[in-house]
């Protein structure tokens, strides 16, 4: 498990983590969020040993992780702007990769490769944004750490390959638990992927939960009523969200399971109802929104 | 070696790969460029080496000789390529630390499973394994060329394996330095300049500092040198310089066998000491600031505050030193006490606008120039302090004289202006250097009593100077050999009217004789030296000029000479006694040519009767009959310095030879032999004194010039004696 304490780290005069706390569980897959400058990559260096925090603790698997070698040899991170060596094919990178983690599975890699169309005698620097960045996941897939830190990985990829790739940290999850952590500023990238998500901004953390209690707990209803009576009978006693009203469509949507939800709806009389799953985008605007933040403005931009 | 030490290097190993980050390409560089600059280089040395010998007849000796010089100046303790292997440091240490300039190789070699601690030891390793690899490998093969010239003896192979040391700690002291510059900055082209600040601010400094001796002591020495501290550049030019100059020329007492090699190599281990001092600092503060670097740090210019601040500081104080070392210079013939403020205020002004530029350079912003006000009052207020101290003396540099028992031997150099071993070239199979080399390097007064009362003196006149030695007396300078191995100089200027006694005590010792008469110098004055070129004396009198070739007869005379010089010669005697004629030896080889002059007295016995013994002395009467015309100049038309006191008279030769005053001048050519006759009757050599007051011996308003037949015989000029100025001569030439 990775733990994050209280984290604080600033540059200058700028705070870019903020009393961080988040408990990262083995084998889930971890969504950070935020905007640009939310603090994500700089919470993603400090869990990878890259950055030493001002104050507070980051541990992996109890163990502190800055200047730790038997640490990092079980974290592999890879930056939005992965480094490779001037020159150098995929094939040197994973020569290199072996004599540093020792698990690095060299025929695995290559497999891989084949099978993401790369030719790993071609020097990389020829590779485009897209290559580059599915070389360094197979790189970081194939290192055989128990973590695996992503930083705006999925940024840059076709949505070919971006399946091909959440499929293979799928297997690898259900092969020896990876857990990988997904920074992103981007909410659709991590939907369907991950477990968990937290969300920064500027800063600190707004919300860490489970991606499936979210959802569990929250419902997007559309629906036409067929009185405004039949509306008020409905809504009683529901936690609404946010409550859309188009002609006569009405958006609702409200903190609950889905079966009380559907039992609340039936005391009025409706012209039509649907229940709609809640895009991550969604159930954030609604959750942060709660708690004061416009999360639109940073979100939809 | 330990278990632990072996745990650490296997740990270095395992590490190793971390920080290869396949650049090698780069060093395949290394290896050709080394190559040719040893191996290539002594081939085509050896070969033009042996043209040359061959060229010049050198004899087989000397074609050895030669040869094995090849050798030490290109792998060995004289080899002149330190620059390159400082070349090579500064750009393996920007090859291997590179990445600190960049975010993704930080992301990238930081998250990988090391320490901070190893990333450092194995970039280390790797950059030094591949140096000395490529060096090693060189070598190997340029000692194999020269075994195969039959160029290496036991002194060279010595000699090469010190150096094969010496270079691995400069190339290991340049890598680190530049490290450390590297780790404390976080942009490329800011470490560059911190790299060369780094490397050029001690010696620069010295440099200052000795430069601000001249500008405000009176007593500083040409023959002081800069001190200089933690500069690598300055460690490896020294020792390199002083190796070769101590083989440059082949000689009967060089030799490149392992006691020459070691001794030459031990007197100049302190650059070694030095450097190696320099090494371990920089490597100390690595370690410290390796430690406090964080990946955040990219992209600053200078990443610690206070480290910005001292180094605007230390800049401020080093361009402002250089700006009035500059500004001193420019003016330097015409300087006078009230630039003293002109080169004060510079100072200020040159601060204010250096640090003022720092700060626009380290923040790439032309607003930032007023920033950083607290570190440019800080930097003003060091130079008020160092200027102060040097315009008060506050040290005591012009006073300083040290306490007997810290003295090992003491000389007295000769540096005035009408010394009479002064300006004797002795350049003979690389005894190069003039009498003031000979005096130092062979005056070992140790009667420190005597010495320290006219050093003395010497220094209380050289401070009342005001650039007009003359007014007041001779030119010397003392030199210190102390105990802690330190060597001390001082301009001194003994004046005219010095204690007599003191002096003939000082100058009558065998010390002071045999260090201060080249006469003693077995290096040139030896019948094997002398036989290896085409040797003439001569010997020079008034009443003619003989030569001789015979090298034995010149050993003989020089003996002769020499014993008469240990009983006559002392301050008093020579100052009172105008010389009589001289002896002079040339000697010219393939590759040099050398000749001193030696002056023979009234009293030099032994070596007059030997002279007269084989001819060589055709007496001391001027042969006024021959004399065709001779003209006499008087320059201060209207003067009588008959009439006047030595000073009034000093007062205004002085004028009119040292300040360029013209007083108008007149001449006058005679050629009747009654008033040749009278003239020279009344003439003294002008030049022929050292230790000469001429005002006290001789009038010197009138210049007398003897026909130009006997410039041979009489190479210097005459003036009357005091007192003696022919009526006829006022009549002719003062109204």
């Amino acid at each position: 498990m990775i733990e994050l304490i209280e984290l604080n780290k600033a540059f200058d005069d700028i705070k870019a983590v903020n009393h961080v706390s988040l408990k990262i569980a083995d084998g889930e897959v971890f969504g950070l969020v935020g905007t640009n400058g939310a603090g994500k990559s700089t919470t993603l260096r400090i869990i990878a040993g890259v950055i030493k925090p001002d104050s507070g603790v980051v541990c992996v698997d109890n163990r502190p992780v800055y200047d730790n070698p038997d640490v990092k040899k079980d974290v592999f991170y890879i930056s939005d702007d992965q480094y490779f060596f001037p020159n150098s094919t995929a094939e040197d990178m994973a020569g290199f990769y072996a004599s540093v983690y020792e698990n690095f599975d060299k025929d695995k890699f290559f497999k891989m490769l084949d099978g993401f169309g790369l030719d790993k005698s071609r020097k990389i620097s020829t590779f485009s944004k897209g290559m580059k960045k599915q070389v360094s996941i197979l790189l970081g897939l194939c290192a055989g750490t128990k973590y695996l830190l992503c930083d705006e990985t999925f940024d840059g990829l076709d949505p070919v390959v971006r399946q091909g790739v959440k499929s293979l940290f799928a297997a690898e999850i259900a092969d020896r638990g990876l857990t990988p952590v997904i920074a992103s500023h981007n909410l659709r990238e991590l939907e369907d992927i991950c477990d968990h998500v937290g969300l920064l901004h500027m800063g600190g953390v707004i919300l860490s939960e489970d991606l499936s209690d979210m959802k569990f707990n929250m419902q997007k209803i559309q629906c036409v009523f067929k009185t405004e009576e039949d509306e008020q009978k409905a809504l009683e006693g529901l936690d609404v969200l946010i409550h859309d009203k188009r002609g006569r469509l009405h958006t609702i949507t409200v903190r609950g399971e889905k079966a009380e939800i559907e039992k609340a709806f039936k005391r009025g009389e409706l012209v039509f109802f649907e229940m709609i799953a809640l895009t991550l985008e969604e159930i954030f605007i609604s959750e942060t929104e709660v708690v004061g933040y416009d999360i639109r403005k940073f979100i939809m931009g | 070696m330990t278990s632990a030490n072996s745990s650490w290097v296997d740990k270095i190993k395992a590490n190793k790969n971390i920080m290869s980050n396949k650049s090698l390409w780069s060093y395949i560089l290394v290896a050709p460029v080394m190559f040719v600059t040893f191996a290539v280089y002594m081939v085509f040395m050896f070969i033009r080496s042996n043209n040359y010998g061959l060229m010049n007849e050198q004899d087989a000796a000397q074609m050895l000789y030669e040869k094995q010089f090849v050798v030490m100046e290109s792998i060995g303790l004289g080899s002149k390529f330190y620059i390159l292997f400082g070349v090579l440091g500064i750009i393996y240490a920007f090859t291997k630390f590179s990445y600190l300039f960049s975010m993704s190789k930080l992301d990238f070699y930081f998250s990988l499973p090391t320490t901070s601690a190893r990333r450092v030891q194995s970039a280390y390793m790797v950059a030094l394994t591949n140096f000395v690899g490529i060096f090693l490998g060189v070598e190997a093969v340029a000692i194999l060329i020269a075994a195969a010239f039959k160029a290496l003896s036991a002194g060279l192979m010595v000699a090469i394996l010190i150096q094969t040391v010496r270079v691995i700690v400069l190339f290991f002291t340049c890598f680190t330095i530049t490290t450390l510059a590297i780790l404390l900055c976080g942009t490329k082209l800011i470490a560059l300049i911190l790299t060369f600040v780094m490397f050029f601010f001690p010696y620069l400094i010295g440099q200052e500092f000795h430069s601000l001796n001249y500008i405000f002591y009176k007593t500083i020495s040409y023959l002081s040198e800069p001190i200089i501290f933690f500069s690598p550049y300055n460690d490896a030019r020294s020792l390199a310089d002083y190796i070769n100059s101590s083989f440059r020329f082949y000689e009967l007492t060089n030799s490149f066998d392992v006691s020459s090699v070691m001794h030459a190599y031990l007197s100049c281990i302190r650059y070694d000491i030095d450097m190696f001092v320099t090494g371990v600092a920089a490597t100390i503060l690595v370690a410290f600031v390796y430690k406090h670097r964080r990946a955040e740090h990219v992209g600053k210019t200078i990443i610690f505050r206070p480290v910005r601040w001292a180094i605007k500081v230390l800049v401020c104080i080093a361009v402002s030193l250089g700006g009035m070392t500059f500004i001193h210079t420019v003016f330097a013939s015409t300087w006078n006490r009230n630039m003293f403020i002109v080169l004060f205020a510079s100072m200020i002004v040159i601060c204010a606008f250096t640090g003022s530029l720092i700060e626009i350079c380290l923040d790439s912003d032309i607003r930032s120039f007023s920033k950083g006000k607290r570190q440019t009052f800080m930097a003003m207020a060091i130079l008020l302090l160092i200027f102060f101290i040097y315009r008060g003396d506050l040290l005591g540099y012009d006073s300083y004289v040290p306490s007997p028992s810290s003295v090992e031997s003491a000389a007295l150099v000769a540096d005035d202006f009408g010394g009479l071993y002064e300006n004797q070239d002795m350049y003979y199979y690389g005894y190069s250097g003039k009498i003031g080399n000979y005096s130092e390097r062979n005056m070992k007064i140790k009667d420190m009593d005597t010495f320290l009362q006219v050093a003395k003196k010497g220094m209380e006149t050289a401070k009342a100077c005001d650039g007009d030695y003359w007014n007041k007396g001779w030119e010397n300078i003392v030199a210190y050999n102390l105990k802690n191995g330190k060597k001390v100089y001082r301009y001194v200027v003994i004046p005219y009217d010095i204690d007599t006694e003191l002096m003939d005590k000082l100058t009558s010792s065998e010390e002071f004789i045999k260090g201060h008469v080249p006469c003693f110098s077995e290096t040139f004055f030896s019948s094997d030296s002398l036989s290896r070129g085409a040797a003439v004396m001569t010997s020079t009198f008034p009443g003619g000029e003989e030569t001789t070739t015979d090298v034995s007869l010149m050993i003989n005379i020089v003996n002769a000479y020499r014993q008469d010089v240990l009983d006559h010669y002392k301050f008093s005697y020579i100052r009172d006694n105008g010389a009589i004629g001289d002896i002079s030896i040339h000697c010219d080889t393939a590759v040099n040519s050398s000749s001193c002059w030696l002056t023979v007295f009234d009293d030099f016995d032994r070596t007059i009767d030997i002279l007269k013994e084989n001819g060589l002395f055709d007496g001391v009467d001027i042969p006024v009959d021959e004399i065709g015309h001779i003209s006499v100049s008087n320059y201060f038309m209207g003067y009588n310095f008959s009439e006047m006191s030595d000073e009034e008279a000093r007062a205004i030769y002085n004028k009119w030879y040292h300040e360029g005053r013209d007083f108008s001048s007149n001449y006058k050519t005679y050629t009747d032999k009654d008033r040749i006759k009278e003239i020279m009757e009344n003439a003294t050599y002008k030049e022929y004194v050292e230790w000469g007051d001429f005002f006290k011996n001789a009038d010197c308003q009138f210049k007398i010039d003897v026909d130009d037949r006997f410039m041979d015989a009489f190479t210097c000029q005459f003036a009357f004696k005091k007192g003696s100025v022919p009526e006829f001569i006022y009549e002719d030439l003062n109204k």
